[in-house]
Order: C-alpha cells, then structure tokens, then sequence
C-alpha cells in the first residue's frame, strides 16, 4: 500500500488514497502550487485519477488571496477529487469560510476539527 | 486580556479608509497567544483584512471591466459609422448610375439632331424631343428623391410614412443600376396601406440595405428577379423583399443579423447592414425576420405597426 506523504500516528489509513498536506503558517501562490505539485505526484504514484486529500491548516496564520485562487482552480480541481479542511482555531476557521465561500473551490470541499470525520467524509467518494 | 471591543478605534481605521476610497489599507493583526490578545481579536482582524482585500480586487475589476465596455462601445459607434459611410458610398454609386442613363440618352439625341434638321425629318424631331423630355423627367425624379433623402438625413423625429410610396422612391435610385445588371424588378404594391410611424431615413435605409442584398445576391445568375411587396395585416403592414440568390444556408440563418457577419468579401460588405437594419426594426415596434428558402432565394420581411386610423 503506498504510503502518505506524511505519517500522522492520529490518522487511520484505511485507504491509499489520501493525502495529508501541511501548510505553512504564511502561505502564498507559490506555496499553493508546490502544494498541487505534491499531490500530483503522489496521485501518479498511487495510480488514481485524483487524490481525496486532507489539508491540515491548522497552523496556518494568513493565506494569500491569490493562493486561495489557486487552490479553487481547475487545475487543482482536476488533481482533487474531495478536500478537507482541518481547522482549529477561529482564525483557520475564518480563512476556512473565505476560502469555500469566496473562492468556491471546484471539487467538493468541506470543514472539519475533528480528523476522523474528516477521513470519514472522504470515504464517501468513490475511487475514480 | 484584550477584546475586540478595546480596538474599536483600529477598527474604524479601516471602515474609514475603505470609505474614503483606500482600499489598499489593511489593519495590523495581532498574534493570538501574544500577552493579552484574545482568540477573537487575531480571527476578526484577519477576517476584516481579507475582506477588504477582496474589496480592492472586485474594484479593480470593475474599473477594467468598464474600461473595456468603454473601448468597446466606442469602437461599435465607430464602426456604425463605418457602415453608414458604405452604404453612402452606394447610394452616390446608385445616383451616378441613374443621372447617367438618362444623359446619355439626350446626348445621343443631340448628336443626332443635326442631321434630323438638316433631313428635315420633323417627326423624328419630334419624337428625340419627346425621348429627351422623358430622359429630363427621370433625372428629374432621381434629383427629387435625393433631395428627399437628404432633407430627411436632417430630421431625426418621426412622421406618417407612406410605405408604398417609401418602398417605390427607395428604387428610383437605384433602378438604372439594376437595370444593366439585368435584374428584374416586380413591385406588388397593396392599395389603401395604413400609414405607419416612424423615421423616414432609417425606414428607408432599411429597405435600400435589404434591396442591395437582394441585388448583390442576384447579379450574374439567371432569372435575377427581385420583388417587393407590400401588405397588410391586422395593426401591422408588411414589406416582404424577396430575391432568386442563392438563399441563406440552414445553418448560418441565426447568424446572418450578428455584428460583422457577411457573406461579401471585406471591400463589399461590413457585415453591419442587417445588425442596424434589426436594430432600426426593433427601435420602430417591428421585426425583421428571414423566411424560409421556399422558394428558393432570401426572402426578408419587415413588419411595422401600423398607426391607428
């Protein structure tokens, strides 16, 4: 079974197909595209269409307008199948709802503070 | 612990700025976990920054937007203009046409009266006179209906227009250039036409528009022919202009009234004539509509209101 991009002992893996993505506290375009480099690597080496991903942005300070951009683009969304969003504070939960609100990602993408929802969420897509 | 209601004062900083038009002004946010700073205070800082961020790019947007929609709508009326100096060029084309027929008859006839005097030939005299006169009356006519067409150039209100009579001055100018592209023309004109409102210019830069298709569309082939009829039908009169062209291919007939689309090559057509002509239609309560090739050829009508008796 191919393995995560990062472990995470807090994360059950009950399928190959996700992803845990970190984000850096201070996150700009470029961060945001090396980010979907990442994820479309791991896609081609799973063998999938598209990634179920977990984005744990839960350090996450500020994110720049045109990395939000990024991450609602086609391109992302032709990588992703399914997002979760991994906040904590009201911060991350602020910039959380501008990202789905504002920029309206593509792919299906949702809130979560609980990781294992998260997960359970993804779940319900099926593998493409 | 600092709240948000302690940094009213920051706050308002920025309501203000963005009021005043400073959109590119953002609050310092502070670090929750720095001594004293709420949770609260570092999510709405940031929240409100983020806003106004989304704020200065929608502007900037728009200011573009409304930059392009004004290039755009000066390079339309340019191109209006475009088109109505084409069609100008046409009409002095149709006029040069029409002047010269009737000449060149009565300079024929002068050149053969000398020796009808000297044959004293009185009636072959007589009848070069009396085809001379005819020539004058044509010409005469055709200076009429340009004079008409300029005074109403001038006007832009509307009056009664009488379509008959509109559809048959709008062929004077053009009727010796049909004539040598050996067109045919058949006027079906109904009696009693109720007169309809409108802008005598524009309704006959329409008709002109429609009639110099139709004779684009017949010249060189066999059995050019172009009708017009007038018609009546409860509160609307009808102009139908009909020709033996080749028609309107099935799949360019929704495309025919869009901007630029012709089928003449670039020195003959702006692609702009049926686009003014609908709009013309439209500013006057009527339509412009194709009709189906049957029989085969364009066959355009126009369908005023007509006035009230």
């Amino acid at each position: 079974m191919p393995m995560p991009l990062s472990l995470k002992e807090s994360f059950q893996w009950p399928f190959s197909l996700c992803a845990d993505i970190l984000i850096s506290a201070l996150h700009d375009e470029a961060a945001a595209a090396a980010n979907i480099d990442a994820q479309e690597k791991i896609r081609d080496e799973i063998g999938v269409r598209k990634t179920r991903a977990v984005i744990d942005m839960r350090r996450v300070r500020a994110i720049s307008r045109e990395a939000r951009e990024y991450y609602a683009n086609e391109r992302t969304a032709s990588i992703q199948r399914a997002t979760a969003l991994l906040v904590g504070s009201k911060l991350t939960k602020v910039i959380a709802n501008f990202f789905m609100g504002l920029n309206k990602p593509v792919s299906p993408t949702r809130m979560f503070t609980n990781p294992d929802e998260a997960l359970a969420w993804l779940a319900t897509f099926p593998d493409e | 612990m600092t709240h948000v209601a302690d940094r009213y004062d920051e706050l308002l900083s920025l309501i203000h700025a963005l009021a005043s038009g400073d959109l590119a002004f953002r609050l310092r946010v502070p670090k929750a976990g720095e001594p004293g700073v709420h949770d609260d205070l570092e999510a709405v800082f940031l929240g409100l920054n983020m806003l106004a961020e989304e704020l200065e790019a929608t502007t900037v947007r728009r200011d573009a937007y409304q930059t392009a929609l004004d290039e755009l709508q000066r390079t339309q009326a340019q191109l209006v203009q475009s088109a109505k100096l084409a069609a100008l060029g046409e009409l002095a084309a149709g006029v040069g046409h029409e002047m010269n027929q009737p000449l060149q008859v009565i300079c024929n006839h002068i050149e053969e009266l000398p020796h009808l005097v000297e044959e004293r030939d009185h009636e072959e005299i007589l009848r070069s006179a009396d085809e001379m006169q005819d020539a004058v009356g044509r010409a005469s006519e055709v200076i009429r209906q340009l004079r008409t067409f300029a005074r109403d150039a001038v006007r832009s209100e509307r009056e009664h227009i009488d379509v008959g009579a509109m559809v048959h001055d709008s062929l004077v100018l053009f009727r010796e250039d049909l004539r040598v592209r050996g067109i045919e023309v058949i006027l079906d004109l109904a009696d009693d036409l109720p007169p309809i409102h409108g802008n005598p210019i524009e309704v006959q830069q329409v008709i002109t528009n429609l009639v110099l298709n139709a004779r684009d569309a017949v010249t060189g082939r066999e059995n050019a022919t172009i009708t017009l009829r007038t018609s009546v039908e409860p509160g609307a009169v009808l102009i139908d202009i009909q020709d033996t062209g080749p028609g309107v291919l099935p799949e360019l007939r929704k495309q025919i009234f869009n901007p630029f689309f012709t089928s003449k090559s670039e020195e003959n057509g702006t692609g702009l004539g049926l686009t003014i002509s609908e709009q013309i239609m439209r500013r006057h309560g009527g339509t412009l509509t194709l009709r189906n090739n049957e029989p085969p050829g364009a066959h355009f009508t126009l369908r005023f209101p007509a006035e009230a008796p």
